[in-house]
């Protein structure tokens, strides 16, 4: 039954549309005496019909102009306070930072939200230390499949997971202040 | 400047692709998520000009309501020579105001069906929107209702 209403809407919506573009060309052929002026109406409707048949290569063309840097805060929830410090001192460096704590409201899939974050940050600041857990490697993964610029950051004496290997990381355990400055420098 | 923008070019070009413009860049800059991107779902703002241009036929509706009522309450002693030249206008007027249903009816019909094919057969996933039916169908509907107020309304 609930099909059925379903089906005759979207029926009753086309039906719509049809008529409503038949009455627009029905308008202007009755304003014909309007002369070069409605050469305007193709016109601008075509380009509409470009723009939107195009819409995901204007997006992308757009996204390229020169904008603040996205960085988006990967860290075990031990280094809570230190993503906290790192997220202000990119935020002065006038970055936009993405931290899960602050930017993921009650009700949100946070799984999502993470992904559509990585997917629009321009580089990834990994935290790693002993605590690190499995989700930092899924994080890595989406983040190399978007081709965002990785930067693994040391807190503390340990191996860098596998999956992080190869990539040159920022080591904060020696000077933090010169470690936090080299940070700010290559993510923004 | 008063030239241009009485003229062709700047009314059923620049004016509805600048409101297109416009309405883009509004929406990108008030999101509320200002970490995310520039994406192809801003370009659609189709329906929002849609329902400028049927909030501005409204309006002009009235306007020329306004001006017949003005026309009608004007002594015919006054009008002398003009005279015949007013009833030409008045007879305009009325003509438009006549239509003026069918325009509003029109405009609610393509409120609706835009919105129901979008929410029907728009959109690819919960928060993307297709290119042809989602984005480019609202934009050219959006676009041409605007050019034809505009041309309605053309002296």
């Amino acid at each position: 039954m609930k099909k059925t209403r379903a089906s005759a809407v979207t029926a009753l919506a086309i039906i719509g549309l049809v008529l409503t573009g038949l009455a627009g060309a029905f308008a202007l052929v009755s304003w014909r005496d309007l002369g070069l002026d409605l050469v305007f109406v193709p016109i601008v409707a075509g380009l509409a019909l470009v723009v939107g048949l195009s819409s995901r290569w204007i997006a992308a063309k757009i996204r390229r102009l020169p904008h603040p840097p996205r960085v988006f805060i990967s860290y075990p929830r031990d280094e809570a306070s230190t993503a906290r410090e790192i997220s202000s001192r990119l935020k002065k460096a006038g970055a936009r930072v993405w931290l899960d704590q602050e930017q993921i409201s009650p009700g949100e899939v946070w799984r999502d939200a993470i992904d559509n974050a990585i997917a629009d940050s321009d580089s990834m600041v990994t935290l790693v230390s002993g605590s690190t857990s499995g989700w930092l490697g899924e994080e890595v993964n989406k983040a190399k499949l978007e081709n965002v610029k990785i930067i693994p950051v040391l807190l503390e004496h340990v191996d860098l997971p596998e999956y992080l290997s190869g990539i040159q990381f920022i080591d904060l355990t020696a000077n933090k202040d010169e470690g936090l400055d080299d940070l700010v420098e290559s993510s923004t | 400047m008063n030239e241009f923008l009485a003229g062709s070019t700047f009314r059923y070009l620049l004016f509805p692709l600048a409101s297109a413009a416009l309405g883009v860049y509004v929406k990108y800059v008030t999101r509320n998520d200002q970490f995310a991107k520039f994406r192809k779902e801003d370009l659609a703002v189709g329906l929002d000009l849609l329902r400028i241009a049927s909030l501005i036929y409204l309006l002009l509706t009235s306007d020329r309501a306004i001006a017949l009522a003005r026309l009608n309450a004007m002594p015919l002693e006054t009008m002398g020579a003009d005279a015949h030249a007013l009833r030409i206008q008045a007879a305009e007027l009325s003509d438009s105001i006549s239509m003026a249903g069918w325009g509003v009816a029109l405009f609610i019909i393509a409120l609706w069906s835009v919105s129901t094919i979008v929410r029907k057969f728009g959109w690819e996933s919960e928060s993307e929107l297709k290119p042809v039916m989602g984005i480019a169908v609202p934009l050219v509907f959006g676009v041409t209702s605007l050019i034809l107020v505009m041309l309605g309304e053309t002296p």
